[in-house]
C-alpha cells in the first residue's frame, strides 16, 4: 500500500468518525423546528436568530432548535411540508392564513390545555401571558364555536395611518380625529405642495383599506362582515355603503394621491414618504420599522401614527383599535409535543415579547409590561384603548375567495378611479350574489 | 431486428420511459383526476363531480387569465416571429458583424427570466425606474407614464416579454436560413431579384418548417407562461396579468394574503390549460403545414 493510500484511508476514517460524533450529538438533543414568515435578512428573521434560538437552547440545553425563515408564503410551505414529511413543530404566521388552512384542516394542536398549565418561568397560568381585551379580540374573532383555542396572539401591529410627523409639524397640524377634520389636514397638505397619500398599489391588504375601515367604523361590530357573509347581497343595500364608496370615490376624484400611485408598487410607497413628497399612508405600525430601513434623514422624515378617523354620526371612535395580529401555533402533527410546548411558552417570556416590541414597535399581548420609548404614541393608543377589533373584521380569513375574487377587482377599480361608487356597489352585490351561488 | 437487439434497445430506453411516465404522464392523470374533486392538499378527498368546470366558467379571473394568454399568444406572437424574421433577413449571412448582432440580440435569452423580470419591474417604476428618468433627462416628461398601473401593466409586461424572447427566435429562424444552399439566393441574384423579393419568395418558404417549430414553441411557453410574471410582480400578482398558470398557483397554493389551498379547482385549471396547449399544437400543424406553402 502507498503512502497516499494510507494518509487517504486514515484521513476519510477521520472525517467519517467526526461524521458519526456529530450525528450522535445531535441525535442525543430533541430538535424542535421552528418556522416563521419573515424573510432572512428582515429584523425579526434576525430576532429569531439571534435572541430567540441561542437564548431558548442555553436554557435548554437538551433541545435543538431548526430554525426557518420561510417568508410570506410560509402556509404554502407547510402545507408542501405536511405532504413530504418536513413540517415544522411551531410557527409564527398571521391568523387570516393560519385559520383556513391549518386550522379548518385539523392541523393546528388545541391549546385549551397548555392554557392551565404554568407559563414558561413557572411564576402563573400561562393563560395570563395574553390579557383581558386580546381574549375578547381572539374569543370574536378566532376561536371556534366549540371553543377551542389553535393559535395565540403573538403581537399586535395597529391598523391605521402611518405619517410624516415633521410635515405635519412644518405645517402646525394635529392628528385628526374624524373624517372631517382628516379632509381638512390633507387640503392644508395638499396646498402646501405635498401628496396628502400614497399606497402600495400592488398589495390588496393596503388598496382594499380605506374602503374596510370606512365601513368598520359605520359599524364596529360587523360591518365589513356583514357584506361578506350575507349570500343574499341585501346587505350592499345599505345606505352606509354607498356612503362609504363615495368617500373613497371623493378622495379620488379631490387629488389627494399622490400623481401615479396607482403604479405605486411596495416599497415605492415607503421611498416617496421618507423623502417627504408625501405626508400620509394607510397601513399599519410594522411601517415604523419598514420605513427605518430606508434609513430616512431625520430632518425630513419621522414616522409617527394614528388610529383611522371616526365618522361623523357613526358608532365607531378612534379608541376602537383596529389590529393586525401575528399568531403562534404548535402543529397537531408534531412528534416533539413537550419540547414544541417549551418553546412556545417560551416566546412567551417577558425577554421576548419585549425584544419583538422594540424591535418590531409592535403591542405585546402580556398587559403591564413597559411601552416602547421610540413610539410612544401607539402605546398611548393601547392604553387609551376600548375595544380591539380584527383588521376587515377577519374577512380575510373566513372568506378568503370573496375578498380576493370578488371585493378587491371592483374595489381597485373604485380606488383607481375606473368606476363610480354607484357601480360599486351595484357590482359587488351581483358579485357576492354570484359568489354565494357556487358554493 | 434480432430479438437480443430490441431487448438491449428496451434496456436503454426504460429509466428515461420510466422516469417520463413517473414524473410527467402520472401527475397529469392524477391532475385529471383531482379536477372532480374537493381537495385541500391534505385530508379527506371530497367527490363533486363537475363542480370545479361549472365554477371555472363563472369565474371572472379565469376569463381575464385565458384573455391574457390570448394577447400574449396571438398579439405577443405575431409582434415577436416579425421582429425575428426581419432581424434574420437583416442578419443574412455574409452582412458584416452578423455574429455579434447575433450574440447581442441573444444576450437577454441567456439570462436567467427571474433576474429580468426583476429588473424590467425596476425600470418600470413610475418614481425611481430608469424609463421615466431617462424621459425626463431627455425633456420628454410628457412622455412619462405610470407603466405599472393598472391600464399599462400589462402592455409594460408584453413589450418585456417581446424584448426577452426575440432573440431566441431569431436564432431559430437564422438556423432555418443557415441550411438553406447559397445558390438559390446566387440564382435569384442572377435572374434580378431583389433582397425583399428574396426574402418572401425563397428564404421564407424554405424555411417555412422551422418557422412552424417557432411558432409551436412559442404558443406551448406562452401558454405556460408562469416565472417571469409571478416574479415580476413581486408581491401580489395582480389580476391585469393573471396567465393560466399564475391562475392555477393562486387557486391551489394561494399567495401571500391570499390563501387559497384548493388542488382540485387549480387542477381544472390545469387541465383546461392542458387542452389549449394540445388544441394549439394541433391547430398550428393543420395550418402550417408545409405542403400548403411549398410550390
Amino acid at each position: 500500500m502507498t503512502k497516499f493510500s494510507k494518509l487517504t484511508i486514515i484521513m476519510v476514517t477521520i472525517a467519517l468518525a467526526f461524521t458519526m460524533s456529530q450525528v450522535a450529538w445531535a441525535q442525543e438533543k430533541t430538535v424542535v423546528k421552528l418556522w416563521h414568515l419573515f424573510n432572512t435578512g428582515e429584523p425579526l428573521a434576525d430576532l429569531y436568530a439571534n435572541v430567540v434560538v441561542p437564548g431558548f437552547e442555553a436554557e435548554n440545553p437538551e433541545i435543538k432548535i431548526e430554525l426557518r425563515a420561510q417568508g410570506r408564503d410560509i402556509v404554502q410551505k407547510i402545507m408542501a411540508g405536511l405532504l413530504s414529511g418536513d413540517f415544522p413543530d411551531v410557527i409564527e404566521d398571521m391568523p387570516s392564513t393560519i385559520h383556513p388552512t391549518l386550522v379548518v384542516n385539523d392541523e393546528a394542536l388545541v391549546l385549551n390545555d397548555i392554557l392551565d398549565e404554568l407559563d414558561y418561568d413557572g411564576k402563573g397560568p400561562f393563560r395570563n401571558r395574553v390579557g383581558d381585551l386580546v381574549w375578547d379580540y381572539l374569543d370574536r374573532w378566532w376561536v371556534g364555536e366549540d371553543g377551542k383555542i389553535e393559535q395565540m396572539v403573538r403581537y399586535m401591529n395597529l391598523l391605521g395611518i402611518g405619517y410624516n410627523g415633521i410635515i405635519f409639524d412644518d405645517l402646525g397640524l394635529t392628528e385628526p380625529r374624524t373624517w372631517t377634520e382628516f379632509l381638512d389636514v390633507s387640503g392644508k397638505i395638499k396646498a402646501s405642495g405635498v401628496a396628502p397619500i400614497v399606497m402600495a398599489s400592488d398589495v390588496w391588504y393596503y388598496t382594499a383599506m380605506w374602503y374596510a375601515e370606512l365601513v368598520m367604523r359605520m359599524n364596529p361590530e360587523a360591518g365589513f362582515y356583514d357584506i361578506a357573509a350575507d349570500k343574499s347581497g341585501e346587505a350592499w343595500d345599505m345606505p352606509m355603503y354607498l356612503e362609504a364608496a363615495k368617500i373613497v370615490e371623493d378622495l379620488v376624484k379631490e387629488g389627494y394621491f399622490i400623481k401615479g400611485y396607482e403604479g405605486y408598487a411596495w416599497p415605492s410607497d415607503l421611498i416617496a414618504m421618507t423623502q417627504g413628497k408625501v405626508a400620509m399612508e394607510i397601513g399599519g405600525s410594522w411601517q415604523w420599522m419598514e420605513t427605518n430601513q430606508q434609513n430616512p434623514d431625520p430632518n425630513v422624515f419621522e414616522f409617527r401614527f394614528m388610529a383611522f378617523p371616526e365618522l361623523e354620526g357613526y358608532p365607531g371612535k378612534v379608541t376602537q383599535l383596529f389590529l393586525d395580529v401575528n399568531s403562534s401555533a404548535i402543529l397537531r402533527r408534531t412528534p416533539v409535543v413537550d419540547a414544541a410546548k417549551r418553546l412556545f411558552k417560551y416566546l412567551y417570556t417577558d425577554e421576548i415579547v419585549l425584544a419583538f416590541q422594540t424591535v418590531g414597535k409592535s403591542l405585546p399581548p402580556t398587559p403591564g409590561l413597559p411601552g416602547d420609548k421610540d413610539f410612544p404614541s401607539i402605546y398611548g393608543m393601547r392604553a387609551a384603548s376600548t375595544k380591539m377589533i380584527e383588521g376587515y373584521h377577519g374577512v380575510p380569513g373566513l372568506f378568503p375567495d370573496w375578498m380576493t375574487g370578488v371585493f378587491v377587482p371592483e374595489n381597485n377599480k373604485l380606488i383607481f378611479g375606473r368606476i363610480t361608487a354607484e357601480q360599486f356597489i351595484e357590482n359587488m352585490k351581483k358579485g357576492t350574489i354570484e359568489y354565494w351561488k357556487g358554493k | 431486428m434480432r430479438k437480443e437487439s430490441k431487448l438491449i434497445i428496451l434496456a436503454f430506453l426504460a429509466p428515461c420511459l420510466i422516469a417520463y411516465i413517473v414524473f410527467m404522464i402520472v401527475p397529469v392523470i392524477a391532475a385529471v383526476g383531482f379536477s372532480f374533486t374537493k381537495w385541500a392538499g391534505m385530508g379527506t378527498v371530497q367527490y363533486i363531480g363537475s363542480n370545479n368546470y361549472y365554477e371555472l366558467v363563472r369565474d371572472p379571473s379565469y376569463w381575464v387569465a385565458l384573455k391574457n394568454v390570448a394577447l400574449i399568444l396571438f398579439g405577443g406572437g405575431a409582434i415577436v416571429m416579425l421582429l425575428s424574421l426581419v432581424l434574420t433577413g437583416l442578419l443574412a449571412p455574409g452582412v458584416k458583424g452578423r455574429k455579434i448582432f447575433r450574440a447581442i440580440y441573444f444576450l437577454p435569452v441567456i439570462i436567467p427570466q427571474v433576474v429580468l423580470s426583476i429588473i424590467w419591474a425596476y425600470v418600470y417604476n413610475p418614481t425611481f425606474g430608469l424609463l421615466n428618468q431617462s424621459l425626463d433627462f431627455l425633456g420628454l416628461e410628457s412622455l412619462q407614464m405610470i407603466w405599472t398601473g393598472p391600464d399599462l401593466i400589462f402592455t409594460s409586461v408584453l413589450a418585456s416579454i417581446v424584448w426577452m424572447t426575440v432573440g431566441m427566435y431569431m436564432i431559430i429562424l437564422m438556423s432555418g436560413v443557415d441550411k438553406i444552399p447559397s445558390e438559390y439566393w446566387d440564382s435569384a441574384k442572377i435572374e434580378g431579384a431583389g433582397k425583399a423579393q428574396i426574402f418572401i419568395y425563397i428564404t421564407l418558404p424554405l424555411m417555412w418548417d422551422v418557422f412552424a417549430i417557432a411558432i409551436t414553441l412559442w404558443g406551448i411557453w406562452t401558454i405556460n407562461l408562469f416565472e417571469y410574471i409571478f416574479v415580476f410582480s413581486a408581491n401580489q400578482v395582480r389580476p391585469e396579468l393573471y396567465t393560466l398558470s399564475i391562475l392555477v398557483y393562486i387557486r391551489a397554493f394561494g399567495q401571500w394574503m391570499q390563501p387559497s389551498f384548493r388542488f382540485g379547482y387549480g387542477s381544472a385549471i390545469a387541465v383546461t390549460q392542458l387542452l389549449l396547449v394540445f388544441a394549439f399544437v394541433l391547430g398550428a400543424r393543420r395550418i402550417l403545414n408545409r405542403r400548403r406553402v411549398e410550390y
